[in-house]
């Protein structure tokens, strides 16, 4: 039987919720180097060694978006050049545990690879991480799933 | 923000008084669900950079309003973080109709003392907010198009009108605090004076920094204690301006610094004189000139 634990990436990075973001920005160029892959989300993990967020993307660009941009979306007249110093200036006094995501779904090392397929359908989610009483022990990729199929499949 | 305003506004004629709600609004409200705890509540308000948010029923319809003030509160009541939204939210939700007036609008949140209106279409659903930078948006353009405006520099010389400038608007009074008092104080001046920040000083009454609701919630999130010092969660620098810089001036700092309101001076930087906010100058008008009494939005002081 195939299971979460066969189809786990273990090669993983994570971030600590006392990280600033601004920190958190180059460890996911760094992160994505050494995975050799685009890292668009990162698992964060306590002092405890337990998982208790995950730092998306999606999490980093709401936090970008300047405030006031429809306000000053109005008006051309305004330079805005040197903007996101300003908000990379702000992201070190915001840490990753201020952003991130907190339910997180996650699976056993057991859960078989359907149950893993169904779960990551269903919610639209593109990576799992695999956790036994709280301990990370690896993060399932939507596309490691996917061509994990294919390969069976011909 | 979707605005379209009619060629004669160009002619300084009382057009702002014509504009709908629906003109103004922004489409967007950032909403929760009744059951979700204070902590997500407090990374939705900073990841989304808002200072209210929408509580929703299961139905998705508008319940009730948690704002900063409400997590300030449960904070002071040492609320433990996972404290429901349903039980913090303030209720019923103020708000007005996408069809309303502006003018109607200003008078509602100035009737209730509060920052912004939710919009509530006919079915009883949210369809946007109204909050007074959206005004300020909205008056920034209605002057760039007037022929009077600051942005026109082909206006003729005869013809310079007055501008504004940040001493018209400010408030002179300020509240600071010295660095050694507990944060239980701070939240007890910040609630006293309905302030959205306070300034931190010295011992020897030198501004350090500033401590804003926003801090307080994210000291309330980070586990800080009721009884740790200011000097704990106090921001630096304090961004400030000198009270002869033009009202646009002032807006585009508060703009580009992501903050609601900038600290004021008269000779030095050090020496503070008073705090001008982005509701502030949505209470007189955005532009700084004072060509068209007709767009100004005059609306009692103090709110």
């Amino acid at each position: 039987m195939i299971t979460a634990r066969h189809i786990m990436s273990t090669n993983f990075h994570s971030l600590s919720p006392e990280t600033p973001v601004s920190e958190a920005l180059k460890l996911f160029q760094t992160a994505s180097e050494k995975e050799g892959r685009k890292v668009f989300g990162m698992m964060v993990i306590d002092n405890n060694a337990k998982l208790v967020g995950i730092l998306s993307m999606y999490d980093i660009l709401l936090f970008i978006q300047p405030k006031h941009v429809h306000i000053w979306g109005e008006m051309s007249d305004i330079d805005v050049s040197g903007l996101l110093d300003t908000i990379f200036q702000k992201s070190k006094d915001i840490l990753v545990g201020d952003i991130m995501t907190t339910e997180v779904l996650t699976v056993d090392g057991d859960a078989h690879l359907f149950a893993v397929l169904e779960l990551m359908n269903r919610k639209h989610i593109r990576r799992l991480p695999v956790t036994k009483h709280g301990n990370v022990l690896g993060i399932v990729y939507i596309s490691d799933l996917f061509f994990h199929l294919v390969e069976q499949m011909s | 923000m979707d605005i379209t305003l009619p060629q004669e506004s160009t002619k300084g004629s009382a057009i702002f008084s014509r504009l709908k709600v629906k003109d103004t609004m922004r489409r967007h409200t950032v909403s929760l669900s009744t059951e979700k705890s204070i902590a997500t509540a407090i990374q939705t308000l900073i990841k989304h950079k808002v200072n209210s948010l929408l509580i929703q029923d299961e139905k998705g319809y508008p319940v009730g309003v948690v704002t900063k003030t409400e997590i300030m509160g449960a904070f002071y009541a040492a609320m433990p973080l996972s404290t429901q939204l349903g039980d913090i939210m303030g209720s019923p939700v103020i708000h007005c109709a996408p069809t309303d007036t502006l003018e109607s609008a200003l008078v509602t949140m100035q009737q209730y003392a509060i920052h912004r209106l939710y919009v509530i279409d006919a079915a009883s659903m949210a369809v946007g907010t109204l909050a007074y930078p959206d005004i300020v948006g909205t008056l920034y353009k209605y002057c760039c198009s007037c022929d009077f405006g600051l942005h026109r520099k082909k206006t003729d010389i005869g013809k310079v009108k007055l501008r504004y400038t940040v001493k018209d608007v400010m408030k002179p009074e300020i509240v600071m605090v010295p660095v050694n008092i507990s944060i239980q104080e701070v939240i007890e001046q910040l609630s006293a004076f309905k302030l959205g920040a306070l300034l931190v000083q010295s011992e020897d009454g030198i501004p350090l920094g500033v401590i804003s609701r926003t801090d307080i919630a994210l000291a309330y999130k980070r586990n800080v204690q009721l009884d740790d010092l200011a000097a704990k969660i106090y921001n630096t620098p304090i961004i400030s301006c000198c009270e002869t810089t033009t009202l646009e001036e002032a807006i585009r700092k508060m703009i580009f610094s992501e903050v609601g309101r900038l600290f004021t001076y008269n000779e030095s930087p050090e020496r503070i004189s008073g705090v001008l906010s982005l509701s502030d100058t949505a209470r007189i008008r955005s532009g700084s000139c004072q060509a068209c009494s007709s767009s100004r939005i005059e609306v009692q002081k103090n709110i």
